[in-house]
């Protein structure tokens, strides 16, 4: 278990030093902090679409960030021949394996955590700066029942306050002093999707271990388009079967083929809860997807293990 | 040597770049003189649309909502030919089925704007199945039935769909309710606007009370009214002619007595049972039937004012009797302007007008609109209807 920590702390620093995952970061951060602008243009549910691109950028950028990190890992290990040093010493393969997935999944999880406690950020700060807020702070009602708008300086001030208060609220929020509806629901969105996430970085290293990393990039986006996909391969097998196009055996092998692919492939889909988190009161809890999605990434990083174990160094 | 190769490659840049902005700021001003928008009109079916959004549907359907308020807004102000974003927004609400705002904002540009009011409808109908829990979509839709297209039998359907949702307000029943009268269904909206008023006092509703009150008053009115014109046309029917004085239709026998709704009786009945301290909504029924009475002749006015003979019939109004509550406001506002004009021009030349034709420098045209003449008296400067001379 030591050797496991060893090696994901190892790959977490490792990880942490490559410039593609600040870049992908500072893109997400961008995109959150101009929602409160592009909020602006609509007519209608301001708070929906700060919402929307908050947690879409979050799901994302996450991928992103697996992909990119994740594709060379193991591979580079193996380019630049320093998995000699490492599998010469008492480590088995399986540690190894696990040990990148590990350090891996915690970069992933490290990022989300510091998008997602911007998103909290821009969310409260958004609320405290929003024109009925501001109004109702520091606006002032005359003898006369006119409103008059606060001075350049007393907005000012009123920032430099809603910035600390919205920092306040953030860390409060992340460590579970201050509840509200829509935190927990935003919570529990990042929540499904850093069990997406897992599968998807354990397919990473799966094919880190067999390709290089542009073929890694290329089969784990193709991997997380098919998972997207997983719902729509099933109802083209019932498409099928409703048109009758499975009598021959050629439509039979056909159907059964898709069928099997449906079963087999990611159901992704299945960890999306951001449609819950913005109509409903309560994401509820859903015990299939979390089972799913531990057996699921349980079962790659076997497979990423008997495919490393085999492979020969010689 | 190498610094100065920095420099070099620096101005460079610069120089590339400045034509780079040069060429951009160009185009952009011909975007702005030709082409302020790019319509969607080539988007994809909503299933592949959706089939590409990859699980970010809902960030894909933001994108297109804004564009299509950005769409609408150019064709808004250009060519008001809004056909080019219909299929956004079935796009948008295929992506994002529960964007309340979507179907309502589409239904105004593809409906009200578009005058397309079916198409527009039918976008409510697809979020109306969609949401199903929501009352606002039924209740937008009931709003254009009413208003836009007068298509009355539709809109109740549309006001008894909000009903059935559990976030629908109480004031949906007091439209249903205005729709009957609307309609000229007097007995329905009679009925209705009492349980609303009865409801109103389980509640202690103040605001509804006095709304339901003026209403019911409204449809007493009206009712009236309409008995009375369907006894003027069976005059007309009878005689050849347009009546002339309301008792013609007693004195002939064209009005004789009916079961009307008393508006005094109604309010004395509600006084009485309110006395008790019960629930008001218990005793409904009791309540409506006994308000009803046999009203022989003319029935009383329900204001105080009294029925007038229309001197001219129009394609909006073919009604021969009117009730002067429905013009004595607009009477008012008349009465009122001539009479500041007449001050105004005292305060001018130092005296009143000789003749209205006087201060207005023409012949004054208006009507009196209850059949009677405009009284004016150049030496006090009063002026008023001889119908009703105490306006």
């Amino acid at each position: 278990m030591l050797k496991i920590l060893a090696i994901a702390r190892n790959t977490f620093k490792e990880a942490v030093r490559n410039r593609i995952l600040y870049i992908l970061l500072i893109f997400a951060l961008l995109i959150m902090a101009s929602s409160g602008v592009i909020s602006d243009l609509t007519i209608a549910a301001k708070d929906k679409l700060i919402k929307d691109l908050g947690l879409a950028s979050i799901s994302f950028f996450g991928l992103l960030i697996a992909v990119f990190v994740g594709i060379g890992l193991v591979y580079n290990e193996m380019d630049k021949k320093t998995i000699y040093t490492i599998i010469s010493k008492p480590i088995d393969r399986y540690q190894f394996v696990l040990g990148k997935y590990g350090g891996l999944l915690l970069t992933v999880y490290v990022m989300m955590l510091i998008m997602t406690a911007f998103f909290l950020f821009v969310i409260y700060f958004q609320d405290l700066v929003s024109d009925e807020t501001v109004s109702a702070a520091i606006g002032k009602i005359s003898e006369q029942g006119i409103y008059q708008a606060p001075t350049v300086a007393q907005y000012g001030m009123y920032l430099i306050q809603s910035f600390f208060v919205a920092t306040g609220r953030t860390m409060g929020t992340l460590l579970q002093l201050y509840h509200s509806p829509l935190t927990a629901n935003i919570l529990a969105v990042v929540g499904y999707s850093c069990l997406e996430l897992a599968i998807i970085t354990a397919f990473a290293i799966l094919y880190s271990t067999v390709s290089s990393p542009t073929l890694s990039a290329i089969f784990t986006v193709l991997t997380f388009i098919i998972g997207r996909m997983s719902e729509d391969i099933i109802r083209y097998a019932w498409r099928l079967n409703e048109k009758g196009l499975t009598v021959a055996l050629g439509g039979k092998l056909k159907y059964w083929f898709v069928v099997a692919a449906a079963h087999v492939s990611p159901n992704l889909e299945l960890f999306n809860k951001r449609s819950e988190a913005i109509y409903k009161e309560e994401v509820p809890w859903d015990g299939l997807a979390v089972y799913y999605g531990i057996v699921y990434s349980a079962m790659i990083i076997l497979l990423a293990i008997i495919v490393f174990r085999r492979r020969n160094f010689k | 040597m190498n610094e100065w190769r920095k420099i070099i490659w620096g101005i460079i840049f610069i120089i590339l770049l400045v034509g780079v902005i040069a060429t951009q700021h160009r185009q952009l001003e011909q975007v702005q003189k030709y082409a302020p928008y790019r319509d969607s009109m080539y988007l994809p079916t909503p299933q592949y649309v959706k089939l590409i959004a990859l699980g970010y549907d809902m960030i894909l359907a933001d994108f297109l909502w804004l564009r299509s308020i950005q769409s609408f807004g150019a064709h808004f102000t250009t060519d008001r030919d809004y056909r080019p974003i219909y299929n956004l927004f079935d796009v948008i609400t295929d992506l994002d089925p529960k964007f309340i705002p979507a179907y309502t904002f589409g239904q105004m540009v593809i409906g009200e704007e578009g005058r397309n009011h079916e198409q527009g409808l039918a976008l409510i109908d697809k979020g109306m199945l969609k949401n199903p829990r929501h009352y606002i979509l039924p209740y937008w839709a009931g709003y254009v039935c009413v208003w836009d297209i007068q298509d009355y039998q539709r809109a109740k359907y549309y006001y008894r769909q909000a009903l059935k949702s559990p976030d629908c307000p109480d004031h949906v029943h007091r439209i249903l309710s205005y729709i009957e009268l609307k309609w000229g269904r007097y007995r329905i909206a009679y009925e209705k606007y009492i349980e609303d008023y009865l409801r109103a006092l389980d509640q202690n509703n103040d605001v509804i009370i006095a709304l339901t009150k003026r209403r019911l008053r409204e449809v007493i009115s009206r009712w009236y009214v309409k008995v009375l014109n369907e006894a003027a046309a069976k005059y007309k029917e009878k005689f050849g002619k347009e009546i002339e004085k309301l008792d013609d239709l007693v004195k002939e026998g064209v009005l004789g007595s009916s079961q009307l709704p008393h508006h005094a009786r109604l309010l004395n009945l509600i006084d009485q049972y309110e006395r008790r301290g019960e629930r008001m909504m218990p005793y409904f029924q009791e309540i409506v039937q006994k308000s009803f009475v046999e009203i022989k002749g003319i029935p009383p006015e329900p204001y105080g004012l009294f029925y007038y003979i229309r001197p001219e019939r129009t394609s909006q109004n073919s009604d021969f009797i009117s009730d002067a509550h429905d013009i004595i406001d607009h009477v008012k506002v008349l009465v009122r302007a001539v009479r500041t004009d007449i001050a105004r021009y005292k305060e001018l030349h130092g005296a009143y007008p000789k003749t209205l034709d006087e201060l207005y420098g023409e012949k004054f045209k208006s009507l009196e609109p209850f059949g009677g003449e405009w009284i004016y008296n150049p030496n006090t400067g009063e002026f008023f209807p001889s119908t009703v001379p105490d306006i």
